[in-house]
């Protein structure tokens, strides 16, 4: 049996597997069933202890491209799902060549747009779920990627604090150019606005997404989100000698957007009007999580990583107060890790641990602690918010890892449902069926 | 419905790589062009440019009699249709193949009847209220070009759209897009990799190599009257055997040396149709013998008979047998082989065996007719359809 198995190192070497079996026929203990989009291609997962791994059986030439592309985004900072290898020349057992086979990490606490609209709210979910999207198109194009299949099921979607975070999982029809025209966005778009809404409408068709959700205005709003945001950030801005407060205006917004500038153009035309221009490649996306990593080591999401730092500063403050003196800013992140993050997550038995991403753990009991803070009229103890959280609200959130049988109501979530149980890896199958059962 | 012509168009990138140079020619209202060519030969660069997708450095594009240059792809009203393509499984095949013109805001009245007029065309009409599982994978392909056709463009722009499917299905398909281009009369510009496509579907071939047209032709001009050794060594399945030779007097005619001790007989017929060949006596110059062009050595002339030809390997295919014979042929190693062959390690064995001094025909035989491995062969060769090309330039000598 031939195979060419190229593997990124760190991850298993998945030679235990039958390459020499087409993927749709593989009966083998390491696959389990998860909930995916809608795919022209045979998927399957696999899992290796505590690790899941996607297969993705497809022509040879668009393995390799996605290999590549994959591999590429990532480099360049767009959120990507993590392609660990790729399977070519496989021959069956006659000597007949297979299709290839990419394979890709399985996103931990991501979940497809068809789960997300069983488990939460729809219209509480519409803008969270297109500002995700536009982002994402929009860090796409920034670095000169044409994706030619941007949709609800190429993308998966991650807690980010109060927002959605969206990461791109399927590059196969994808170029990737010095920088893209205004047409090769525009057709971008303009499919992925299609796509969006026909895979809503196919929700719809399913009867989980309400009928008062309207897919074609989401498409819609998907176009009025992006060039609104592609326009901040790429726009020429023109102004007068006595008006240079526009250029420090205008590099805040696209700070507060998320994005760091690594340098300007500016030139001087006829008359004293100054023209500002921004290359898209000088546009650096994940300012606030690359600030949080700097500062802590922690890895977030854009809007958790906001509400992080903030509360970095905060302490600090507090710090600076209590102690009468200003410490340097390293000094505060460590102790703000070692005196609130750390003790907080803590608190978090490893039953439930797989419900909440540990950053967003943090992000929602410094909501909590706010809010009752709040109510009570003086501040409460960060620990003793994080005691009650963990107590009363994170039993009763839903399984990030996990569907119930209520959410098996989707034909394509149901096949999911009794290996997925055990996938979270710190439950048992009898412990997941008792919780289910009792929801 | 329209035409679409390229003239005189150049894509230059920012770094100054050329993509395409000088493209010039004409897909005709309701002509079905194939625009095909290895890796890299600028097919699908051509192709976007239609679209919208890729700026045109310089030279005029149009669909019908508008200048497209600088419309977005919106605005152009052509239909792309890709590789890729989603069937919504909780939707009916109506549904699916008419959701875009709802965001379009057409009519629901409109809808319906443009889905109609579509499946009936695509013979899908009896599974309209059907979902796409209940389809076989045929159908629910045609469902997918239903998409495209219920916007009834002016022209289909298609990119590769059968290279995802498995072999069979790619296969029926082909007859199904070429059979549905017909009824449809929309101008069609579809780009393949595959020569095989190229040649079964259109009504005409543009042929490419690193973004220079080498050939628009019906399949079978290009297949009989190529016009260079790029065109001759690409088109063809398998591919036509390409050898070094030189011409010298035979007779009252001429003859080719083809290898060492090896001079066969050309027929007047080849080089009426290559009547250049006739100036080049004493020269050296590439030859093409297709693989079917040969014969039982007592169907031709004593003197067009390569003898002594050891077999190297049978494919038995069933309706017919291909035969690698050794030669000692000198092959043609040039950047025109490079691009015909498209496959890095093949062209490698071809330099190998250009140094060894020999390389392996193809013949074709039917199945009872071939022999054996290991068995030794003398072959026929129809002279009078032999191609004829210059060793440098690799033009034909027409």
């Amino acid at each position: 049996m031939r195979l060419q198995l190229t593997a990124r190192t760190g991850h298993p070497d998945f030679l235990d597997l039958p390459w020499d079996v087409p993927l749709a026929a593989w009966d083998h203990p390491r696959i389990v069933e998860t909930p995916l989009g809608i795919h022209r291609h045979v998927v399957r997962t696999v899992r290796y202890e505590d690790r899941l791994y996607h297969l993705k059986e497809l022509p040879r030439r668009y393995a390799l491209r996605e290999w590549s592309f994959l591999r590429h985004l990532r480099e360049e900072g767009v959120p990507v799902v993590e392609v660990v290898g790729v399977a070519t020349l496989r021959d069956d057992a006659d000597g007949d060549r297979l299709d290839a086979c990419l394979i890709t990490r399985h996103l931990e606490f991501s979940v497809p747009y068809r789960l997300l609209f069983l488990r939460r709210e729809h219209q509480a979910l519409r803008d969270p779920l297109i500002d995700a999207l536009a982002q994402l198109l929009v860090r796409v194009h920034l670095t000169g990627f044409f994706w030619g299949d941007c949709s609800l099921s190429n993308t998966l979607f991650r807690r980010d604090a109060g927002s959605l975070a969206a990461y791109l999982v399927d590059t196969e029809t994808g170029e990737l150019h010095g920088e893209l025209t205004s047409g090769q966005r525009g057709a971008d778009l303009e499919l992925a606005a299609e796509r969006a809404a026909g895979e809503l409408l196919d929700l719809q068709a399913a009867g989980v997404l309400d009928d008062a959700f309207d897919p074609v205005a989401f498409g819609v709003d998907l176009r009025d989100r992006y060039d609104r945001l592609w326009a901040e950030l790429t726009h020429d801005e023109v102004f007068g000698p006595d008006e240079q407060h526009r250029i420090h205006d205008r590099l805040r917004r696209i700070n507060e957007i998320g994005f760091d500038v690594e340098e300007l153009e500016l030139s001087r035309g006829d008359g004293d009007r100054t023209r500002l221009h921004l290359r898209t490649s000088v546009l650096e996306p994940g300012r606030y999580q690359r600030l949080l990593r700097e500062l802590t080591g922690l890895e977030a999401q854009d809007h958790q990583a906001r509400v992080l730092l903030n509360d970095v500063r905060n302490f600090g403050a507090w710090l600076t107060r209590t102690e009468g003196t200003s410490l340097p800013e390293a000094l505060v992140a460590r102790r703000w890790l070692e005196r609130s993050f750390e003790p907080v997550l803590a608190l978090v038995p490893s039953g439930l641990r797989g419900r909440r991403e540990p950053t967003q753990v943090f992000v929602e009991v410094l909501g909590l602690w706010q809010r009752w803070s709040a109510e009570q009229g003086s501040d409460l103890d960060l620990l003793e918010a994080a005691r009650r959280y963990v107590d009363e609200v994170l039993p009763r959130a839903e399984e990030e890892q996990l569907v119930t049988e209520d959410e098996a109501g989707d034909e394509d979530v149901a096949g999911w449902v009794p290996d997925a149980l055990a996938t979270t890896g710190a439950l048992d199958r009898a412990e997941v069926a008792r919780r289910v059962r009792e929801g | 419905m329209a035409e679409i012509v390229f003239d005189g168009v150049n894509k230059i990138y920012p770094d100054g790589t050329q993509a395409i140079f000088d493209l010039s020619f004409e897909v005709a209202d309701k002509e079905f062009v194939i625009l095909v060519g290895p890796s890299g030969c600028g097919k699908s660069t051509a192709l976007r440019m239609v679209a919208g997708l890729e700026e045109i450095s310089s030279g005029r594009l149009l669909i019908g009699d508008r200048v497209v240059n600088d419309l977005s792809p919106k605005e152009r009203d052509i239909a792309m249709v890709f590789q890729s393509y989603a069937l919504y499984p909780h939707m009916s095949v109506a549904d699916n193949m008419g959701f875009a013109l709802k965001l379009a805001k057409v009519s629901k009245e409109e809808i319906d009847r443009r889905v109609r007029d579509a499946a009936e065309m695509l013979g899908l009409t009896e599974y309209l209220h059907r979902k796409p599982k209940a389809l076989s994978g045929g159908q629910r392909q045609r469902v997918a070009m239903g998409r495209a056709i219920v916007r009834s463009p002016q022209a289909y722009l298609m990119d590769e759209p059968l290279s995802n499917l498995d072999a069979k299905l790619r296969v029926a398909m082909r007859g199904e897009i070429a059979a549905l281009q017909d009824r449809l009369e929309v101008t069609t510009l579809y780009v393949t990799h595959d020569q095989v496509e190229a040649m079964t579907m259109g009504d005409r071939v543009a042929v490419m190599k690193l973004g220079v047209l080498q050939q628009v032709a019906s399949p079978t001009d290009l297949y009989e009257r190529p016009h260079n050794l790029f065109v001759a060594g690409f088109i063809g399945s398998p591919a036509m055997n390409l050898a070094e030779a030189e011409v010298v007097r035979h007779g009252d005619g001429i003859g080719i040396t083809i290898q060492d001790g090896m001079t066969l007989a050309v027929d007047p017929a080849a080089t009426d149709r290559y009547p250049k060949v006739r100036d080049r006596v004493g020269q050296r110059v590439a030859v093409g013998i297709r693989p079917e062009h040969f014969a039982a050595p007592s169907e031709v002339a004593d003197d067009r008979v390569m003898r002594g030809l050891p077999v190297a390997l049978v494919e038995a295919l069933g309706s017919e047998s291909l035969v690698h014979v050794d030669t000692r042929t000198r092959p043609i190693v040039s950047e025109d082989m490079r691009a015909a062959i498209d496959d890095e390690d093949a062209f490698e064995e071809l330099k190998r065996q250009a140094a060894a001094g020999g390389q392996p025909f193809v013949v074709r035989y039917e199945p009872s007719r071939a022999p054996r491995h290991g068995e030794t062969v003398d072959v026929g060769v129809r002279t009078e359809r032999i191609h004829f090309f210059d060793a440098q330039s690799g033009l034909a000598l027409r």
